[in-house]
């Protein structure tokens, strides 16, 4: 058989499409970037969206099929392909592309790309998980979350993509559903032309699209999707602040409405991330919870703490004295994936098992004469909280990454007297605007909370390194985000080992 | 789960049946779509909206997740820019292989209405999905306009004509909890932009200001501090003459 170079069948293929290609042809349909996320051993998942004019209610894609080759490369002048294809771009997924590439090398780099018609994507690096027997030395990661584009400009994004880094965690809070006009917020940008579909706040499936695809448009963010594999949960904003289940924020909604809002945003999400299809969601339902495992350096598991939780206790926001909190049989994760959790946690064979969900999990008292306690994190749920750490108590290796409060906090987690493992609290990308280094609620905080061993109030990600018997946090924060061009520093690093969990400043 | 393909089983509607509207930007009215799944199993439905050139409407599709028998109502504010010719205009809305047309008679305002009603631009430097601009001058002080910056100051709200008017009065209503607390009046004359009242301490729903009468071609609120509550600014209405 005669072999052609991968390439060269690339470029054969791409035209052969055109032939197929439904009339009218598109103009450069890659405005959204491209992604890669939830790498296994043997593949990852690649995504795009085809998206021409991607302020448009349907991305400027006439509402048909069109089909969009796929590469996956071992060097990034796409010379050595190991993996091709061609995927469909549907129009009632919104024109997006999930591929579930296999048959990849564990532990290794590769490079990615997509075409539509004559259109070439930019390109991807990507990188798959280390064999499931394999002993890493390390892994790197990243935690970020909570980028209200209306908050600033995403320079951090830039940054962290430029980090040496085997993936990110995504904690939630992709996007947020208020309002937002050309002239609103702090980029303030007029020359957006943004239209005034987006000073609706998103509640059907076309309004979640369009936000996606405004978000996916900043060029730092697709530089961050473009640099390495994500592995994203959500959060509140995903959806509406602080819902709970099927209860919404604000009381009067009737369920059956909160359940259809529900079922439009996670259909919205699973379209616009690289998540595998098994994810898609069913009507106001998607399972998101799943693990991810690196060698026998760390197990990851990736926790949905707002699809299943109970109601907030007495009434939601900062109380004292809330005896609802320890209720019996209220839940943060729900009983099925509590019972996976804690399944997972005491049979693991990891070195590290690292929980990676979206809101604070130690105790944060925010002192004063009430010293109210904040319903919407695990502190009102205690039950599900007291349960984990227990198992923790018997299991080594206990990390927690969180997100959702727009500060950097680092904690010891106790089951009684003794530390069990470690939280890092990662702070937000923009949401916010450009914080500061300490506030008088802080200050508050860190008297009332010994176990509190940092916390700030700028913006940034936070930066891992694990290894088999350490792990080492760096809070990278930012010098401004309200205006382009911030410049990134380390503001604290803390470390913590396997056998005696406990913080320790690096 | 099934896509809504050959779309026979949407029920579409529109509610009222027909429109009338003054030309303006906060002079619209809203047309309600109701998209009702009338059959056994979940859908995805679009419903495509287009109108007449002349017309405005904020959003052109509307998709949505449709269960068993469920109906799904979203409004859809209708406007028609300052200038556009008296006549009958078209809404139409299509989905499930039915369309629906909905007529919308545009008139312009009378001469003599409310200058608030004869604007031709309402404008902030930001807002709420739940507080946008129009809010303020829709004669309903439970609904405002509130700004999307939240302890950042200042911010703005502003009205401007296309042909100047004379002003000498302008009141604002704000809200009892975390109203307006500073403010300035302003009114752009030929010179530039005038402040003519400056609000300082303010703990009252509803402050009117007068000044001596000018020919204006917009008037604006900058405002500068709120009392607590988030500290947002917070126009519940605001009355010109």
């Amino acid at each position: 058989m005669l072999r052609l170079p991968r390439r060269r069948l690339f470029m054969l293929g791409s035209a052969a499409l055109l032939g197929t290609l439904p009339a009218p042809r598109l103009r450069n349909p890659f405005t959204l970037g491209v992604a890669s996320g939830d790498p296994l051993p043997e593949g990852v998942l690649l995504w795009t969206r085809l998206a021409p004019r991607p302020l448009e209610p349907a991305g400027g894609v006439p509402p048909v099929r069109y089909p969009v080759a796929w590469q996956v490369a071992e060097d990034d002048r796409f010379r050595r392909v190991v993996r091709s294809g061609t995927a469909t771009a549907a129009p009632e997924y919104g024109h997006s592309v999930h591929v579930d590439v296999r048959g990849l090398r564990p532990g290794r780099e590769y490079h990615y790309r997509f075409r539509a018609g004559a259109h070439l994507s930019p390109p991807g690096r990507t990188r798959t998980a280390p064999a499931r027997g394999a002993s890493p030395r390390r892994l790197r990661f990243a935690t970020a979350s909570c980028q209200s584009y209306t908050d600033g400009y995403y320079d951090a994004w830039r940054h962290l993509a430029a980090e040496d880094l085997d993936l990110v965690f995504f904690l939630g809070d992709y996007i947020y559903e208020g309002a937002i006009n050309s002239v609103g917020g702090s980029r303030m940008d007029p020359a957006l032309r943004l239209p005034d579909t987006f000073e609706l706040e998103t509640d059907t499936l076309d309004l979640y699209r369009m936000r996606y695809a405004l978000y996916r448009t900043d060029p730092d963010l697709q530089a961050a999707h473009a640099a390495l594999p994500w592995v994203l949960t959500w959060d509140d904003h995903e959806v509406q602040d602080n819902y709970a289940d099927e209860v919404p924020r604000l009381p009067g909604a009737l369920p059956a409405d909160f359940a259809v809002r529900r079922a439009d945003a996670y259909r919205a999400y699973w379209e616009n991330q690289p998540l595998r299809r098994p994810r898609q969601p069913s009507g106001p339902d998607m399972s998101l919870y799943r693990r991810f495992r690196f060698g026998d350096l760390a197990h990851a598991y990736v926790l949905d703490t707002r699809q299943y939780r109970a109601d907030q206790a007495c009434g939601d926001g900062l109380r004292a004295g809330c005896a609802e909190r320890d209720r019996p049989g209220r839940t943060l994760l729900g009983a099925a994936q509590r019972d996976w959790l804690l399944d997972g946690l005491g049979r693991s064979e990891a070195r590290w098992n690292v929980l990676a969900q979206q809101v604070m999990m130690a105790e944060c008292r925010y002192g004063g004469p009430a010293n109210r306690l904040d319903m919407d994190k695990w502190d009102g749920y205690a039950t599900d909280r007291r349960r984990i750490l227990q198992t923790a108590a018997r299991m080594p290796g206990t990390v927690v990454l969180s997100g959702d409060i727009h500060c950097n906090y680092a904690a010891d987690l106790h089951a009684g007297p003794a530390v069990v493992g470690v939280e890092f609290v990662g702070t937000s990308i923009t949401s916010g605007g450009d914080g500061s280094d300490t506030t008088g609620q802080l200050d508050l905080q860190r008297r009332y909370n010994p176990h509190l061993r940092f916390a700030n109030a700028q913006r940034g990600y936070l930066r891992c390194e694990l290894t088999p018997d350490r792990i080492r946090a760096d809070y990278r924060v930012m010098s401004q985000v309200t205006r382009p061009g911030g410049t990134i520093t380390t503001r604290a690093s803390f470390v913590s080992e396997r056998a005696r969990p406990g913080l320790v400043a690096a | 789960m099934i896509w809504l393909a050959a779309g026979l089983l949407l029920g579409l509607a529109a509610d009222p049946a027909t429109l009338a509207i003054t030309s303006g930007p906060c002079n619209g009215r809203a047309v309600t779509v109701r998209m009702t799944n009338d059959g056994p199993a979940p859908v995805y439905a679009d419903a495509v909206l287009a109108a007449s050139p002349g017309l405005h409407l904020p959003r052109r599709l509307i998709s949505t997740w449709l269960p068993p028998g469920y109906t799904r109502s979203v409004p859809v504010m209708v406007s028609a820019a300052v200038g556009t010719r008296a006549g009958v205009y078209h809404v139409r809305v299509s989905g499930g292989g039915r369309r629906i047309d909905v007529p919308v008679t545009v008139t312009a305002p009378a001469p003599d209405a409310a200058l608030v009603r004869l604007a031709a631009r309402v404008t902030a430097s930001s807002a709420r999905a739940s507080g946008g601009v129009c809010a303020a001058i829709d004669g309903d002080p439970g609904t405002m306009w509130n700004d999307a910056t939240g302890r950042r100051w200042p911010d703005r709200w502003q009205l401007a004509w296309d042909r100047p008017h004379r002003v000498g009065l302008v009141r604002v209503v704000t809200t009892a909890r975390g109203g307006l607390r500073d403010w300035d009046v302003q009114v752009a004359v030929p010179a530039g932009w005038e402040t003519v009242a400056a609000v300082r301490g303010n703990t009252a729903v509803e402050v009117t200001s007068t000044f001596a009468a000018r020919r204006a071609t917009a008037v604006r609120i900058v405002t500068l501090a709120g009392n607590g509550a988030g500290d947002q600014s917070r126009l519940a209405e605001v009355v010109i003459r």
